[in-house]
Order: C-alpha cells, then structure tokens, then sequence
C-alpha cells in the first residue's frame, strides 16, 4: 500500500464520521458498513489528488455524501426494475437506529421517514445541517452550492418536512 | 418543526463496526490486484496485436517480393507486351 500509516490517521480521525453520515443517510446497517469501505477506498485513490482548494473534512464529506447519493440512486433503479411502484408511502422502511435511545425510537424513526421523502440533495443538507451541524458554507462546499442555494434548499427542506408532517 | 428536527440532534454517533479498517485494507488490496491484472491483461492483448499486424504486414510484403521474382514484368500490359 502507498501510505499505510498516513492512511490509518486519516481512517481513525475520519472514520467514525464517515460510518455515521452513511448510516443516516442510508438507514441500513449492512448498506452503511459496504458504503464506509468503499468510501474509503475512494478516499485511497483520491487522496494524492487531493488539491487542499477545501478542508480535508469537506473533502471526505463530499465523497461521502456523493457515494450515498449514488447508492440511493442505484436502489432506487433496481427497485423500479423489481417491483412496478403504486405507492409512494411504501417508500417508508423500518430501521432501528443504533444511535437512538429505546424511548426516543418511535419519534425520530418518524422524522427519519418523513426525511426519506425529501429529494436526496435537500434531505443531504439537513442531515448535514441537525446531525452534524455543519455550517452553511461548508454544507455549501460538500454539495459544491453556493451559499444562497444552500439556504433555499434548507427552506424548501423545512417546508416540505413541514407539509409532511401536517398531513 | 424545530421541535420535530431537534429530535434528530437525539441520534447519537455510533461506534464503527469491528475489523471495520481491516475490511477496508482487504478491499484496498484485491481492488489493485484486479486493476494490475487488467494492466496485465490489456499489455498482453496489445502485444498480441501488435504481432499479428506484424505477421500481416510481414506476409503480404513477402509475398510482394516472391511475385515480383517470379513475374519480372509483373505490371506488363497488352500494350507493353505490343512494343515488345
């Protein structure tokens, strides 16, 4: 390997952060441990490539978030190919989150659903924007937006999320 | 909604799964394998190529040069051969 020990910093300081965006995102366990190996094996290959035009974080979050969106993509594909689609509320799936306490379970199992029914960029933003608590800016960065469209996607987010739930 | 959204700050970061990075190294590996293996594969075919372009273009000039021993007026036409 080209830089193991290099390699292994950037796995223990990005690692964990990678493993929990994909988690989010996905919402499956098997999904989000596939995506974190490919995602870092991406980050093997790039990472001589690496231009420093942004912050090694934001970086690592727009491969992340890239290779989520290409893999709801891709599902999204096969299961159009699988099954012909009547509903769209068959679209909410049951997911455990390790990362939620057994009392919290059923209200953000909720939210989770009705984020999943967001359009993959403005559901990206707000979980970058809640969970990890990135600024505008670098939210812009990893989306490759600008700040405005940044902010507009976060309105519409909210006003669909809102929409949803009011239903 | 905010209320409904700070229930996401709720979801707590979550350990990575065991033998997690050794994976990622085991996939690091055989993902290089298979593209030396492709590099191999694709010298191998060029060679191949090149070769049988060589064999081709060595064929017909030999046979050129066989055709123009045995017919020493090979480009003789009636013409020709009547001002002979």
């Amino acid at each position: 390997m080209k830089q193991p020990i290099e390699f292994n910093e950037l796995y223990n300081q990005f690692g964990k952060i990678v493993y929990n965006v994909t988690l989010n995102y996905l919402q499956n366990l098997e999904e989000a441990e596939e995506a974190t190996q490919d995602i870092f094996v991406k980050i093997y290959r790039k990472i001589e490539g690496f231009q420093e035009q942004s912050s090694l974080k934001t970086w690592i979050y727009r491969i992340t978030i890239n290779h989520c969106l290409d893999v709801i993509k891709s599902k999204k594909i096969r299961m159009r190919v699988l099954f012909s689609r009547q509903n769209k509320e068959d679209d909410s799936i049951e997911f455990n989150h390790p990362g939620v306490v057994l009392e919290q379970k059923e209200a953000v199992s909720e939210i989770l659903n009705q984020l999943n029914q967001l359009p993959p960029k403005q559901k990206g933003a707000l979980l970058l924007k809640v969970i990890d608590g990135l600024s505008q800016k670098e939210i812009a960065e990893v989306l490759d937006l600008s700040e405005k469209a940044v902010e507009s996607l976060l309105s519409r987010a909210r006003v669909n999320m809102k929409k949803q739930l009011n239903r | 909604m905010k209320t409904e959204l700070s229930q996401l700050q709720k979801i707590e970061q979550v350990e990575v799964p065991e033998m997690l990075f050794e994976k990622i190294q085991i996939k690091i590996e055989y993902r290089e394998r298979i593209s030396r293996f492709h590099t191999k594969l694709f010298l191998a075919a060029a060679v191949l190529v090149f070769i049988v372009n060589l064999s081709i273009v060595g064929q017909h000039m030999f046979q050129n040069t066989s055709n123009s021993e045995s017919e020493p007026y090979s480009y003789s036409t009636l013409n020709y051969s009547l001002y002979e």
